[in-house]
């Protein structure tokens, strides 16, 4: 049987904000998942701005599956992530830009191996976490390119922040502005000497499509838009890893690895 | 009559850039008298604009044809031949960026202009640029509530766009880089360079939002050309990136947040005549586009020039802040080589 001739998956919410945008995100998957009815099985969520506690609420209950719905203050989730692991529980860290389906898309074919630099840029509303959106940042970094090793914070304030890393040997870029307008967006760059990517990421709480660009000698490439956003692809990569066991592409294990390179 | 203009330095520039945004301007300009110490040289880029030419700086500053003087010398030479052109009574210099090689030598210059009423514009074109003219008159106070700057000027070689604006004369002849780039002394030569040959284009622009640098964080110089500067001042923030890569996509863009207000400008290449910038003011009352217009910068440049011979309109940037400009420049590129030097760079 494939998964999507299962019976939807019954959903549980943790936490009483819709942010982000969980209820519409849901509902765009029907066949997918349904609202829990009591007594039932349950895939656990966090909403809003999650606390340990809540989320080892959330893997005391032995769900199927659990998805982080966004990581806000959260500093070491190591051990929660190695009892997730035990358990069978996959867990799923959603985020503003790592699971835009424009980055799966790309499938490996972003190779950054004779860049010169990387540059993972963001402007970002008031009152956003420079820990947190760096986390975001090292996500992305991950998921479309590889894990950054060496992440020294050069500068953070209530404007933004500074920090800079590798990817293997290529030096990263990592910037954030904060906007008293309430802009979001981000962008990742790759320059080499012969090919240039860029990724632009609209507002994350619209399904605006990414684009993504490839520059090379023979032109420019934009390829395929997706009008998905990154949390409704969290949720299909938390479907696909209860239902058929794949490994999302970020994962509590990976949010724990991204933190140690803040902390260490 | 038109007014005429002589060139000290008949390079690539003088060919790709000004002598096609003087031509654009036949209708109160033309190009009188051509010096460059290669006589060859001199004579054949003073033919295509029907103009004299000449080796001798003397002679051109002595030929009454010749009232506004473009210095596009060698940077080393540019102090002492913008105060010879000062002291000739010229109607107005332009020297091209840098100024001078040195702040004392900025100051000389600035003394020169002073002393004889010369007005001395910087070939700075970006801040010549409708767009970000435009901007300046929109954007309040912005420079007051500036938080975060970015600079980012990636770029294919200039040859791509050389050869697009006019037919060089001959092709430009670079110095080959030399030294080993693992050896700390040549990587703080290298950023120097960068600074001052590419980060210098829009400096201005950052000063104008963050005008104290108070402490540079990181320099770190990108292979095969290249540089990230981070710096600090006044509580602001300023990221610098520039890369030139082998390719054929330019951007060439500069950022700011302020507390309410958002500004971007996205610039055309240098040497072609693209047009201006375009701009965009984000503020709590929308979103406001400025540009494209025809014009670039360097059609800017000379616009003011002609217009401060003839008395039409006041001086934009006094000297003393071309000076203030170079002295930024400067002090930026030596903290950012003595980070290097003290290896706490990356």
């Amino acid at each position: 049987m494939t998964s999507t001739t299962l019976a939807p998956l019954p959903v549980t919410l943790t936490g009483s904000t819709d942010h982000p945008a969980v209820h519409a995100t849901l509902a765009s998957l029907p066949k997918y998942f349904r609202p829990a009815t009591p007594g039932g099985p349950i895939i656990g969520t966090v909403t809003a701005v999650p606390t340990l506690a809540t989320l080892r609420g959330a893997l005391d209950a032995r769900p199927t599956g659990t998805l982080l719905a966004e990581v806000a203050g959260v500093a070491d989730v190591r051990e929660l992530a190695e009892r997730a692991a035990a358990a069978g529980i996959p867990v799923v860290v959603a985020g503003p830009w790592a699971l835009d389906p424009a980055v799966a898309a790309l499938a490996g074919a972003l190779d950054a191996e004779d860049a010169s630099l990387i540059e993972v840029t963001a402007t970002v509303p008031a009152g956003s976490s420079p820990t947190d959106v760096l986390l975001d940042q090292l996500a992305l970094l991950r998921t479309a390119i590889g894990p950054a090793r060496g992440v020294e914070v050069i500068q953070a304030d209530a404007h933004g922040h500074l920090a800079r890393a590798h990817v293997g040997d290529v030096p990263v870029h990592l910037a954030a502005a904060v906007s008293g307008l309430g802009t979001r967006r981000a962008r990742l760059d790759v320059l080499g000497p012969a090919v240039q990517w860029r990724l632009s990421f609209p507002d994350p709480a619209t399904a605006r499509p990414a684009t993504v660009v490839r520059t090379d000698a023979d032109g420019e490439r934009l390829l395929p838009t997706l009008y998905e956003s990154a949390y409704r692809a969290a949720w299909r990569h938390l479907h696909a890893a209860v239902t058929d066991g794949t490994v999302p592409p970020y994962s509590l294990h990976d949010l724990a690895d991204d933190l140690d390179l803040l902390h260490n | 009559m038109t007014i005429g203009v002589g060139f000290i330095g008949a390079g690539p520039v003088t060919q790709a850039i000004h002598l096609p945004a003087v031509a654009g301007l036949s209708d109160r300009l033309h190009v009188a008298r051509v010096m460059d110490v290669d006589e060859g040289t001199a004579a054949a880029v003073a033919a295509r604009a029907g103009a004299a030419h000449g080796t001798s700086v003397e002679e051109l500053l002595a030929d009454p044809a010749v009232e506004i003087v473009a210095v596009c010398s060698p940077h080393a030479c540019h102090a002492e031949q913008a105060e010879a052109a000062c002291a000739a009574g010229k109607k107005a210099v332009l020297v091209e960026k840098p100024l001078a090689t040195t702040l004392d030598d900025a100051r000389r210059i600035a003394k020169a202009a002073h002393d004889t009423g010369v007005p001395i514009v910087v070939g700075a074109m970006h801040t010549y640029d409708p767009a970000w003219l435009a901007a300046e008159r929109h954007w309040g106070d912005l420079p007051a509530t500036a938080r975060r700057i970015r600079s980012r000027i990636v770029l294919p070689p200039n040859a791509r766009f050389e050869t697009l604006a006019t037919q060089l004369h001959a092709e430009p002849v670079f110095p080959v880089r030399a030294g080993d780039p693992s050896d700390p002394a040549v990587r703080a030569a290298s950023i120097r360079g960068a600074v001052l040959g590419l980060a210098i284009h829009n400096l201005p622009l950052v000063r104008r939002f963050l005008p104290h640098v108070e402490r540079v964080d990181v320099t770190r110089p990108l292979s095969p050309f290249g540089y990230v500067l981070t710096f600090q001042g006044g509580g602001r923030t300023a990221e610098l990136i520039g890369y030139l890569h082998r390719g054929w996509r330019e951007e060439w863009s500069f950022e700011v947040w302020g507390d309410d207000g958002e500004l971007r400008l996205d610039f055309t290449p240098s040497y072609v005549r693209a047009g201006s910038a375009t701009a965009e003011l984000r503020t709590p009352a929308g979103l406001h586009t400025f540009g494209p217009h025809p014009d670039n910068g360097y059609t800017g440049e000379w616009q003011h020039l002609a217009a401060l011979a003839t008395g039409a309109e006041p001086l934009r940037y006094a000297a003393s802040d071309l000076v203030d400009d170079l002295a930024y420049a400067l002090d930026l590129a030596e903290r950012a080589a003595d980070l290097l030097l003290q290896g706490t760079a990356a």
